[in-house]
């Protein structure tokens, strides 16, 4: 799987260049000449020879090495899984504030349990009521970390 | 070394809440550990966030605890299934397994405790009566010699790169890009925030490790659907024999000892050690034969190596602040969060705090002795978990780990943003563990370099050519050569040992 490892050495070297012409706009230090640009821009060139070097292998070796990665595609049934578990999670991330740790985590635990093909319900209703409790206790009194209680019932 | 601070030291651990969290810690990381999938730097990431307002006496027992406990833990499933919890029993399964094919599953487990236990207590003692020396020493570095150790310490992640060491190179490269976000730490220009208030500081340490150790290791799970194995093997003995003692105990000190050592040299991890400390059992023996087959000694040299390698670890981590390996990476961010700085300042300034960190790593092995021997049931039924109830609880503990910081919404969205990049690079087989110490080290390189450029009227040569500058800088040179040599040597080794064990099955 060359075309990964290609792909990889050109993002690679995109960020070489971001950095290379972001870096550019910094102050230069007057007396040493050594300003905030200057440790930035070694790691550029040390991330973009490297990158090229992952380039040049791919070249060179493009037969299947155990190096490589597993082959990423839309439509393998393992990829749509992870995605749908980013999903719930960014939009966990949306919801934590209005409605409160509570109600949500025990909802998003049920979804990722059901994500995951647990079939019990029963021991899947209890883990995830369980859990989201013994967090909420163990942060509020343990450590004294309020979670949020959902702005929406007006706390 | 000084009597009154180690046993002021050792009071202060031995007190009612302290002794609770190193147990609890103990008992949580030999959980962690025996659950294939979940690692000791995972378990450390996720728990420090509750550290967070504990005192450090309290704060360092119970992830020490987690430490000692997690890499003793690996050994119980690979003894059980065949499957090591954590990669330091990469070792311990090709006898311990074996073992339990032929019903002495409990046997291997109580000789395996035990030799953790000795192998812990050795490189907690080690560590006690070394570190302070070593600190001593560094006292006396100057900012250039920083900026060389930084260096040295940098060139670990080829060590701890595993497979590609082009991914591993680049993987350093894009952690040290990433430490540059933020304030520049000399003239305090904001550098990469895209405009944001929250990346003035850079992305916060803990937050962005639960994403690279933690949410990465989800989604994988989720995508592969990973599934937990029965365990089969009824556990009878719970303490070792009389004559199992006898027949390991020359095994078990030698691995202590070696493994202290090296866990002492950043970049050699746990499971490094165990392989040194097995196959040195195995050339001793008088039946080198028996070795793969089930041999008791095996698994003794194994397991008291890669505890012993925790103690080891700490000693660069707290002498000199670098970290041994990830997960005393993690400790390093644990004890920055407690507003402290390993490293010989620590040492002037902190005595009571080493000290305390000494008495916690000793009692954190003797808890991991305790629970391990009384809960190993306990232990063998929690492998049996599934996976489809474990992996949501962590995707929530991520979360709540990484909010409850700085309360702030900010830190998960960092968190998850590191989890998508740590998935997405470990699925093309790009380590994330340099990432992790290029954090630690980037700034630390970067701002000693340039203050020694500053006193030095920006002469380079200047700053390279002091004399533990350069040593330093050769080692680290050095280190990445022979660990391209060592590693492919490693990966032979482990290929003709794993296709061994897989004959015999």
């Amino acid at each position: 799987m060359k075309r990964a490892d290609l792909i990889f050495g050109l993002i690679g070297l995109a960020l070489t260049g971001y950095v290379w012409v972001v870096t550019g706009g910094f102050p230069e230090d007057q007396v040493v000449q050594v300003g905030p640009a200057f440790f930035p821009r070694i790691l550029a060139v040390g991330l973009g020879l490297s990158s090229l070097a992952l380039i040049f292998r791919a070249y060179r070796h493009p037969q299947e090495t155990p190096s490589e990665g597993t082959r990423f595609s839309i439509h393998d049934p393992g990829i749509q899984r992870a995605g749908i578990a980013l999903a719930a999670t960014i939009a966990y991330c949306f919801l934590l504030e209005p409605f409160g740790f509570i109600p949500i985590s025990i909802i998003y635990l049920l979804l990722l349990m059901l994500l995951l093909q647990e079939k019990k319900y029963l021991q899947m209703i209890v883990t995830a009521v369980a859990v989201t409790g013994v967090l909420y206790l163990v942060f509020s009194l343990l450590l004294n970390i309020t979670l949020p209680m959902g702005s929406l019932y007006g706390f | 070394m000084d009597f009154d601070l180690f046993l002021n030291g050792f009071l202060s651990i031995f007190q009612l809440k302290p002794m609770l969290m190193v147990f609890l810690g103990a008992t949580g990381g030999i959980m962690i550990g025996s659950l294939p999938g979940l690692t000791a730097t995972m378990g450390v990431a996720l728990l420090v966030p509750f550290t967070f307002g504990l005192p450090i006496g309290e704060a360092m027992g119970m992830l020490l605890g987690i430490f000692s406990g997690a890499i003793y833990g690996g050994s119980i499933s690979a003894i059980l299934i065949r499957t090591p919890g954590t990669p330091a029993a990469a070792a311990t399964l090709l006898d311990g397994y074996p073992m339990t094919k032929r019903g002495e599953a409990g046997r291997a487990l109580s000789i395996s405790v035990f030799s953790s236990f000795i192998g812990g207590l050795t490189g907690a003692l080690i560590m006690t009566f070394l570190s302070p020396q070593i600190s001593r020493v560094a006292l006396e570095f100057s900012a250039a010699e920083y900026f060389a150790l930084a260096i040295f310490g940098l060139s670990i992640i080829i060590s701890v790169s595993g497979g590609s060491i082009i991914k591993g190179i680049m993987a350093g490269f894009f952690g040290l890009l990433i430490s540059t976000i933020g304030f520049d730490p000399v003239s305090g220009f904001p550098r990469f925030t895209f405009g944001s208030m929250d990346l003035l500081e850079g992305p916060a340490f803990i937050p962005t490790l639960i994403g690279l150790f933690a949410f990465s290791e989800v989604f994988k799970g989720v995508e592969t659907l990973a599934t937990s194995k029965q365990v089969v093997s009824k556990i009878t003995s719970l303490l070792p024999s009389w004559a199992d003692i006898k027949a390991t105990w020359k095994d078990i000190l030698k691995s202590s000892v070696m493994g202290t050592f090296i866990g002492s040299i950043p970049g050699a991890g746990s499971d490094i050690a165990a392989f040194v400390g097995y196959s040195e059992a195995k050339r001793r023996s008088k039946n080198p034969e028996k070795f793969g087959k089930g041999a008791i000694e095996g698994v003794a040299a194994a397991e008291s190596a890669n505890n012993a390698c925790t103690g080891g670890a700490m000693i660069p981590l707290l002498s000199l602040g670098i970290p041994g390996d990830a997960v005393t990476a993690v400790l390093l961010g644990a004890f920055i969060i407690q507003g402290l700085r390993p490293g010989p300042l620590l040492y002037r300034d902190h005595m009571d705090v080493v000290y305390s960190v000494f008495a916690a790593m000793i009692m954190a092995n003797i808890a991991m002795f305790i629970v391990g021997l009384l809960g190993v049931r306990f232990f063998a039924k929690i492998i049996s978990i599934r996976k489809s109830l474990l992996l949501p609880i962590i995707f929530l503990l991520s979360i709540v780990g990484s909010y409850s910081m700085r309360n702030s919404l900010f830190d998960i969205w960092v968190a998850l943003c590191f989890g998508v990049i740590g998935y997405v690079l470990q699925r093309n087989r790009f380590p994330v563990s340099p990432i992790l110490l290029a954090l630690i080290l980037g700034p630390m390189a970067e701002a000693n370099l340039r203050r020694s450029l500053i006193i030095n009227d920006g002469s380079i040569m200047a700053v390279i050519s002091r004399p533990i500058t350069a040593t330093f800088l050769i080692l680290g040179l050095l280190s990445l050569v022979t660990s391209v040599l060592r590693q492919n040597r490693m990966n032979q080794r482990l290929a003709e040992l794993t296709a061994q064990a897989d004959d015999e099955d």
